[in-house]
């Protein structure tokens, strides 16, 4: 705005910053009217109030963060189309929903705004829920991450009442799989349709996932050897862990598919899974030589692998983590 | 040579205002041009229209025997500001006006009226979105070399006298 001079914009600005219930977003909607206010505006900011690195999508905090949110979107977004940096410390949304409230679908809306314009380093989306019902944690994850928009998203960690199913899971594997490199599940529900939905994550990278929970008689379970399977499907995995609560003997890892994952995926660096009491020392003997990136390797349930001396220095390619090995082989560790 | 106890104010279309000097003591521009160029008929307040110039001589007079500490810095955060009801004119003008007195505050270097209409934009910042802010201080409509003297600031007459 080229007819208040300078000074005059810094004495509004300075008078802002000292009367303004929240200066600096007052301060940064300022900057971002010419060239001429940003360059008076911005010294006054404080940059670390806005390297924003989530927008959360939560409950509790009621209409005054729900107006604050959509302010901060709206002017992120302003700041992605003149090319400013604010929003370059954007990272990850994070959702955690305990309830519906009313306020959401317009907390969703503000985030996707910012979204839409794919802040150049938002990769990652965690969330945590319980008791909120899994269509309208759908219907809020679509008002973000609407099917005509392309997104970046490449990490996914979901926390979730693994009672409730894997519905929002497998909503979000569906559509934001083709680009996602890493996801954590932290409680869920091993059947075929979650199996399916991993497997068609061409692109993952790492798969982390704990407190899996065995369905019940009314879901079709997944296929004995998941984790194999899984492996099988994922070509670029480096990194695999897969633990449940209520493991029994067809979700554990065999001698077979052990030896079959480590074969499949030569480039694993980390590999924790549950494993069955054919596992033994000759099934590691043969991982050993085999996956020769590997640096960390935890095996739960290895109860066959108690034999001293069988070991040698040429058995053992990498260092790590051991779990139920036999202490001549922690010994070369 | 000038009447020393008065000044005389020409504006951009030739406006010629005569008040006390006294009235503009707070004014470091009118002071200067006194002790350099006080001997001259009248001062010419170029960029500044009639209407905007009665209305800042009408906050000087109005302030004119205020005995507060002048000025340094308009925007000093130690100094509150503390609203002030004879300046309640400035608090309900349109926005494009209070610009432009925001302007001659800071030609006729007054640092009250600066503190005061810097206060009030910031005010009407408070909150606003950037497309809000751009609609309010429209820079396009400044272009206006002049206002309409239909004003509730006082009229304007043909020797600028100050209508009280």
């Amino acid at each position: 705005m080229p007819h208040l001079p300078p000074e005059i914009l810094g004495h509004i600005f300075r008078c802002l910053k000292s009367t303004s219930r929240d200066p600096d977003t007052d301060l940064l909607a300022a900057s971002l009217v010419s060239s001429l206010w940003f360059m008076e505006a911005w010294p006054l900011i404080d940059p670390a109030l806005f390297q924003v690195s989530s927008l959360t999508l939560k409950n509790g905090p009621g209409r005054l963060y729900l107006i604050h949110l959509i302010r901060l979107s709206s002017l992120l977004v302003e700041s992605l189309q003149s090319g400013l940096i604010h929003c370059d410390h954007l990272k990850s949304i994070r959702i955690g929903l305990v309830y519906f409230g009313n306020n959401l679908r317009a907390s969703a809306a503000a985030i996707h705004q910012v979204v839409r314009l794919q802040p150049p380093n938002l990769r990652r989306i965690e969330i945590l829920y319980s008791y909120i019902r899994s269509a309208a944690m759908i219907e809020l994850l679509d008002i973000i991450f609407p099917t005509c928009d392309v997104t970046k998203i490449t990490q996914l960690s979901i926390s979730g009442d693994k009672t409730r199913g894997n519905e929002v899971t497998i909503h979000l594997l569906e559509r934001l799989g083709p680009t996602l490199r890493d996801v954590s599940l932290y409680g869920f529900q091993l059947d075929a349709t979650l199996l399916e939905a991993l497997r068609r994550c061409h692109g993952l990278e790492c798969l982390f996932a704990k407190g899996g929970w065995l369905p019940g008689p009314d879901t079709p379970p997944a296929p004995s050897g998941a984790v194999a399977f899984l492996a099988a499907a994922l070509q670029n995995l480096t990194s695999l862990s897969f633990s449940m609560e209520n493991c029994d003997r067809e979700a554990r890892v065999s001698d077979g598919q052990l030896r079959e994952i480590v074969t499949r995926l030569p480039g694993l660096t980390h590999l924790a899974v549950d494993v069955d009491f054919t596992v033994n020392d000759e099934c590691l003997r043969f991982v050993m030589r085999h996956a020769k990136e590997m640096e960390v390797f935890a095996l739960v349930g290895c109860i066959m692998s108690r034999e001293e001396g069988v070991w040698t220095e040429n058995d053992v390619g990498w260092r790590g983590r051991k779990v139920g090995m036999s202490s001549s082989f922690t010994r070369l560790l | 040579m000038s009447d020393p106890a008065n000044i005389t104010l020409v504006t951009m279309d030739g406006t010629t205002f005569t008040v006390p000097s006294a009235y503009l003591h707070r004014s470091k521009l009118v002071q200067d041009w006194l002790r350099s160029e006080g001997d001259k008929q009248a001062m010419e307040v170029k960029h500044v229209t009639p209407f905007v110039l009665q209305g800042v001589l009408n906050f000087c007079e109005i302030h004119a025997e205020d005995t507060s500490e002048p000025l340094a810095d308009p925007a000093d955060p130690t100094k509150p500001f503390e609203a002030d009801p004879r300046d309640d004119a400035f608090r309900g003008m349109p926005d494009d006006q209070l610009l432009q007195f925001t302007m001659a505050a800071d030609i006729l270097q007054i640092p009250e009226l600066v503190r005061l209409t810097a206060q009030e934009m910031a005010s009407r910042i408070d909150g606003k979105s950037p497309d809000q802010i751009r609609a309010m201080f429209n820079p396009d409509d400044l272009a206006e070399e002049d206002v309409d003297s239909d004003n509730e600031m006082g009229e304007v007459g043909e020797e600028g006298a100050i209508s009280k």
